[in-house]
């Protein structure tokens, strides 16, 4: 699926369409996949952390029944309009908020630049941020597999630009040829002696940086397409 | 300047894994929590980097202020006032007349090793060779604008090694410490009229000079150290008048010493460099200093009998000068 986001907006265009010709299951079908979404509309408008208890994802829910109401085709895609109907409930609600009279000092301080209008580039880097993490989350459980977890990549990541290259160049060997990818997702191992003998790759490299490559291996083989830039080698040698 | 940039994996209260633009997998501090698959741009990276420019800039700046900033003078006694920074370079030349500004000009004293300085401008003002000077024999004058006294005593020391060579054979030059001025009158006049016999011997004296005497150590601490009585412990033997113009007559030195072979400092001139602790100078400046002698002296009694004959000494040199 190289476009999570088109085909939840198709989905969604739909649901609405239904939704107003009578049937109110849509919602219930549709509402784990818009929650996340909206979530994330609302924690870049106030710019905190929101979940699922805060009071602003009650706003949400309104503004999702709210959304598919109103929604009619010509008012554009409905994942940005059903953003903007997220965003404007709880600016109002932070408004209303602001006319009692104990206000948090921080409330006052955050609706001064909230109150700014914002295009579609606003809803579409939230869609694109849900897909990084859509991969992302796949990434986690793939990794999971093989008990590695961030942390150790993080520990194992080569630090030094230099040997950084190299390790990003045995990945890019292995994912090249589908004998070894192949062996690094079903065996779960390196082919270490191969790799020794055809293209000169010590053990100890391989041994060292183990799961930084094996990771690397599994973003490419699964075509993560936010994640597979940041894996391969930078020095000009992006095939294709 | 490429920003550093990643993807969030993994997030956290205070911090978050990243997957950088570099294909690090790395560990932040994150000021509000992020979300996952959030973008994350590097701000602190540009401020570090400036940081480290200007310190850069700052120390550059230091050493620029400070190799300009003069610690000491060296007054060559035709004029020239050289001021030297903590490395020894001249950073500042001053003349005292019209005439010496020109040559100053013509010299290109700025930038060099002070010894080497000093050693030029002796060189070209000795008397009779240049009609800059119109005193007898050429002295240097250290004084030093910080009270730093081991630094003045050293460079009194480095001077006295070029300056010797060049003044010997117009019986004039040595780099004198006016604050000194006790212990050098406690030395009989003659025996500091001698030179250093291995200043001598190092430069440009026709004949080898033929020494059985321990080797002066330049290491000694300086002079000040001394006094008459650690003068009298070490073992003093008597000259060997092998060259005549090495044992130096008397008369000439009695004779300058009456009058000032030097600038003479006009109170009002001592305040145009309020920074120099040069008081008056007297006689004991042209002497040589205590630990330039070597051990080749003439004891106090052979001393006595010169001055009994002073008289043919002095006409013996007055001949050699005339030649």
């Amino acid at each position: 699926m190289p476009y999570p986001q088109q085909t939840l907006e198709k989905r969604m265009h739909e649901a609405a369409q239904k939704y107003q010709s009578g049937s109110d299951q849509v919602i219930e079908e549709v509402y784990h996949d818009l929650m996340p979404f909206c979530l994330r509309v609302a924690s870049r408008t106030c710019n905190r952390y929101i979940d699922e208890g805060d009071e602003e994802a009650s706003i949400a829910n309104f503004s999702i029944l709210e959304a598919f109401e109103k929604y009619s085709p010509e008012r554009g895609a409905f994942l940005s309009y059903l953003g903007r109907v997220v965003r404007n409930r709880i600016i109002d609600y932070k408004r209303r908020e602001k006319k009692k009279t104990i206000i948090p000092i921080s409330n006052l301080i955050k609706l001064e630049n909230i109150d700014t209008l914002v295009d579609d580039t606003f809803f579409d880097s939230i869609l694109e941020d849900m897909d990084r993490q859509k991969e992302i989350e796949d990434l986690r459980a793939l990794l999971d597999g093989y008990n590695i977890s961030f942390a150790d990549l993080v520990k194992t990541s080569p630090g030094h630009a230099g040997s950084r290259e190299k390790v990003r160049h045995v990945i890019e060997i292995i994912s090249s040829d589908s004998e070894f990818s192949r062996q690094v997702l079903e065996n779960k191992t390196l082919p270490a002696k191969v790799l020794k003998e055809q293209h000169n790759i010590s053990t100890k490299l391989l041994d060292r940086y183990r799961k930084f490559i094996i990771a690397g291996v599994i973003i490419i083989a699964h075509d993560f397409s936010y994640l597979v830039p940041y894996v391969l080698p930078s020095g000009g040698k992006k095939d294709g | 300047m490429a920003k550093s940039k990643g993807i969030i994996l993994e997030s956290h209260d205070q911090w978050a894994i990243i997957l950088n633009n570099k294909g690090q997998y790395k560990k932040i501090k994150t000021a509000r929590p992020m979300q996952v698959g959030e973008l994350w741009y590097d701000t602190s990276a540009p401020v570090k980097k400036f940081a480290a420019a200007a310190a850069i800039v700052l120390m550059l700046l230091g050493v620029w202020v400070e190799f300009f900033s003069v610690v000491a003078y060296a007054q060559v006694s035709s004029g020239v006032k050289i001021g030297v920074n903590r490395w020894d370079r001249v950073v500042k030349v001053e003349a005292s007349n019209a005439q010496t500004e020109e040559y100053i000009e013509k010299a290109k004293l700025k930038g060099k090793k002070i010894d080497e300085a000093v050693e030029q401008v002796v060189h070209d003002t000795i008397p009779g060779k240049s009609n800059i000077t119109n005193h007898s024999k050429p002295v240097v004058t250290v004084t030093s604008t910080k009270k730093n006294e081991t630094n003045r005593q050293r460079l009194i020391r480095e001077l006295n090694k070029k300056v010797q060579p060049i003044t010997k054979k117009t019986n004039s030059g040595k780099v004198s410490n006016p604050q000194n001025k006790a212990i050098y009158s406690k030395v009989p006049a003659v025996q500091r009229s001698v030179q250093n016999p291995f200043s001598v011997k190092s430069k440009s004296w026709n004949q080898p000079v033929k020494t059985n005497q321990v080797p002066n150590n330049w290491n000694t601490p300086p002079v000040s150290v001394y006094n008459s009585r650690t003068y009298q412990f070490w073992g003093i033997q008597p000259i060997q008048a092998q060259d005549k113009e090495r044992v130096l007559p008397e008369k000439v030195q009695t004779e300058q010493d009456k009058k000032p072979n030097f600038i003479p400092v006009k109170n009002n001139e001592t305040e145009k460099f309020p920074a120099t602790i040069n008081k008056k100078h007297d006689r004991t400046m042209n002497s040589p200093r205590m630990d330039m002698q070597s051990k080749e002296y003439r004891s106090p009694k052979v001393h006595k009998n010169k001055q009994t004959n002073g008289s043919d000494q002095r006409e013996k040199y007055n001949k050699d000068k005339s030649r």
